[in-house]
């Protein structure tokens, strides 16, 4: 007979189990993160006229807006690709990362309400929160493709490698909005300063400043941020192909996979002692 | 196999925190402690108290336990420890089998979306599969009665039936261990009958802790009481005890006198031993009450009502002299009178007892005397109606 057994600070007794335990709970709980990251799109569009046409409509704004502003002044970059394609790609890529950690570092406050009453797991509600972002990037990705065709932006094999990096940005985008969820859950001041943080933090990637800085401190910025990383990286295997800075992507990608797993740990670990101070 | 143990509640406590800065400091620091693998320490820091203090219970497969205590007893904290929404700081739960519970119901429901697609959330939620819910989504609906609204968004729904459908869901487990807080009391009569039965049925296999502020509802299903007074665990026990217990945990109504002034009350006895404030009377025998009182001499005559209100503050029987067709003449002297009630049929425990003096019209009140006199009804059963009336049984 399945026993359950709560005492203090049990997750830290798992020791070395709590990473089976970590990842059987979430394998566990798949049907109930795609249930609540439907929950939340059905919810979003349900009252509106427009309904689901309203996920597309913004994107291609957003697209018609570039097109028109950068009409004028198209500089073809060295590659020949337009100065477009990189900063819609550069956008999408940055608006996944961005969006998802508005959501998900508020998705334990706002559900408050299931946190503190029932028995959840809190990285469900955490993950699920990122639904709406990732629905936005892959409705962008299949904009951007047409941006590409539209501007004629030559599609060759390297591109299949593109998926694989996302793989580890998406743990990486996972893993800070695991953390700053818990921060925010104990001290709310994350939910006023991520939005501001992201404002700044946009300029320090490649998104829309294209090409990035070369020297001095917004070097050092695009190097150690891993965001900058994979959106250059990604914006290089659209040009050209290849990877340009393996060692620096490569190194990039592993961090990003180990600090996922860290801080997933220190969510799991502390995630007992969120419902009664949420 | 009926006496297997299913819930073990080994020396619990939990303790929380009174200001909302500190807990959020002592919160964070909890966390870091525990990330860098150091326990925490579980003594009380500034600001702290004990909402729970060492509950020590174990409840078999088969049992029901009612969990009852004041507001603030800590009885909420201790469910929601038992459901898994927080851990205790000291000692340790130990549940064996599947648990449900019925706790706030339609916790994760969404307004905007119909009852439908809330009745997969949250079943979801209850960590039921799409392919289960499905199989079970008629019985559900039919267990709801809500059929004809399973398309309409919830936030249309009114408030029982908002419930219904939590109630619904819940209802779909076989649990080993089933926890109930306070949510019996949904819906109108035929629900609520369809719940208790419901209950009733799961208790023959499971072992039940029921949180309830109800005592006829806790007389209904428990078998058992536990009664939480300042975190502890101050009673655990047969009901007739533990519901006695409980209600010695409140002082009876104050007692006051109002009334045009017209009437005198000299001196009030119910006969029978007395015991703290209360005189103690036997469920079935009579009941004698002993008064003297002087009217003004401009009333010819007078009427006397006499009122029992139970710890509800209900007002469970009255006797009264103009409904028993006596007439009491004033002399405009004291006079002393005796009511005698053949035969108590109050359910044991706790009663105010109050002495009203109208005029000979009954309209005027010349005297109230609100709560003069606190008895106790004892007998070695309690019952879950106000009224236990003695009846005449014979096989036919």
């Amino acid at each position: 007979m399945k026993e359950t057994v709560y005492k203090p600070d049990y997750t830290l007794h798992y020791g070395w189990r709590v990473w089976g335990r970590m990842i059987a709970d979430l394998a566990g709980n798949h049907e109930l993160i795609w249930r609540l990251m439907i929950r939340e799109l059905s919810a979003k569009y349900r009252q509106s006229l427009l309904g689901w046409v309203w996920a597309v409509i913004l994107p291609v704004i957003n697209v018609i807006v570039f097109t028109i502003l950068r009409k004028k002044v198209v500089p073809i970059s060295d590659t020949g690709i337009p100065y477009q394609a990189y900063v819609f790609w550069g956008t999408t890529m940055w608006q996944l990362f961005a969006q998802s950690l508005v959501s998900s570092s508020n998705a334990l406050v706002t559900g408050a309400n299931m946190v503190s009453k029932i028995r959840i797991s809190k990285e469900t509600l955490v993950i699920a929160s990122i639904g709406p972002a990732m629905l936005d990037f892959v409705i962008r990705v299949l904009l951007t493709l047409a941006v590409f065709l539209l501007f004629k932006v030559p599609f060759h094999a390297g591109m299949l490698i593109i998926p694989l990096l996302l793989i580890p940005y998406i743990l990486l985008t996972v893993g800070i909005g695991l953390f700053l969820s818990l921060v925010n859950s104990l001290f709310r001041d994350i939910a006023s300063v991520i939005p501001m943080l992201m404002a700044f933090a946009m300029l320090c990637t490649p998104s829309v400043v294209y090409p990035p800085a070369q020297e001095g401190m917004m070097k050092l910025l695009h190097i150690a941020n891993p965001v900058s990383v994979f959106i250059t990286a990604t914006q290089n295997i659209i040009a050209g192909g290849s990877v340009t800075a393996p060692l620096l992507v490569g190194i990039t990608c592993a961090y990003s996979i180990v600090l996922f797993f860290i801080l997933w740990y220190i969510f799991y670990i502390s995630s007992p002692r969120i419902a009664e101070r949420i | 196999m009926n006496d297997e143990i299913l819930i073990q509640v080994d020396h619990v406590s939990k303790k929380f925190c009174k200001s909302l800065k500190r807990a959020i400091v002592y919160g964070g620091m909890d966390i870091a402690r525990n990330i860098f693998g150091r326990d925490v320490n579980s003594d009380l820091r500034q600001n702290e108290f004990w909402a729970v203090n060492d509950a020590d219970f174990i409840v078999r497969r088969g049992e029901c336990v009612g969990l009852i205590g004041p507001n603030g007893a800590g009885k909420s904290t201790l469910l929601k420890m038992l459901n898994g929404v927080y851990p205790p700081d000291q000692g340790s739960i130990t549940l064996r089998g599947t648990i449900g519970a019925l706790i706030e119901l339609g916790a994760g429901f969404h307004p905007m979306l119909t009852g439908r697609e809330n009745i997969f959330i949250a079943g979801a939620i209850k960590g039921m599969s799409k392919k289960q819910i499905t199989k079970k989504f008629d019985q559900i609906v039919e267990f709801a009665e809500l059929a004809e609204f399973i398309d309409t968004p919830v936030k249309f729904y009114s408030s029982g039936m908002f419930v219904r459908l939590g109630f619904a869901v819940a209802a779909q487990m076989d649990p080993d261990v089933f926890l109930i807080d306070e949510v019996l009391a949904v819906g109108d009569v035929g629900f609520r009958s369809k719940c208790y039965n419901y209950v009733a049925h799961v208790n023959k296999k499971a072992a039940i802790v029921f949180v309830s502020h109800s005592m006829p509802q806790v007389v209904r299903i428990c078998d058992r009481i536990i009664v939480m007074n300042h975190g502890q665990t101050a009673f655990d026990g047969d009901l007739v005890t533990g519901i006695d217990q409980y209600r010695s945990l409140f002082p009876l109504e104050e007692s006051s006198v109002t009334g045009s002034g017209e009437a005198k009350l000299h001196s009030l006895t119910i006969q029978g031993p007395k015991q703290d404030d209360a005189v103690r009377v036997s469920y079935g025998q009579p009941f004698v009450c002993d008064l003297s009182l002087s009217v003004d001499a401009s009333h010819k005559s007078f009427v006397i009502s006499t009122t029992f209100m139970n710890q509800d503050l209900q007002l469970v029987a009255q006797c009264q002299s103009s409904y028993n067709k006596q007439i009491l003449n004033n002399t405009g002297k004291p006079m002393d009178i005796q009511l005698t009630i053949p035969q108590l049929m109050l359910n044991p425990g706790k009663y105010a007892f109050s002495i009203l003096v109208y005029d000979s019209d009954n309209k005027k009140q010349l005297l109230w005397h609100h709560c003069i006199q606190n008895m106790q009804v004892v007998a070695d059963f309690i019952g879950g109606a106000p009224v236990q009336w003695q009846g005449q049984w014979s096989v036919l």
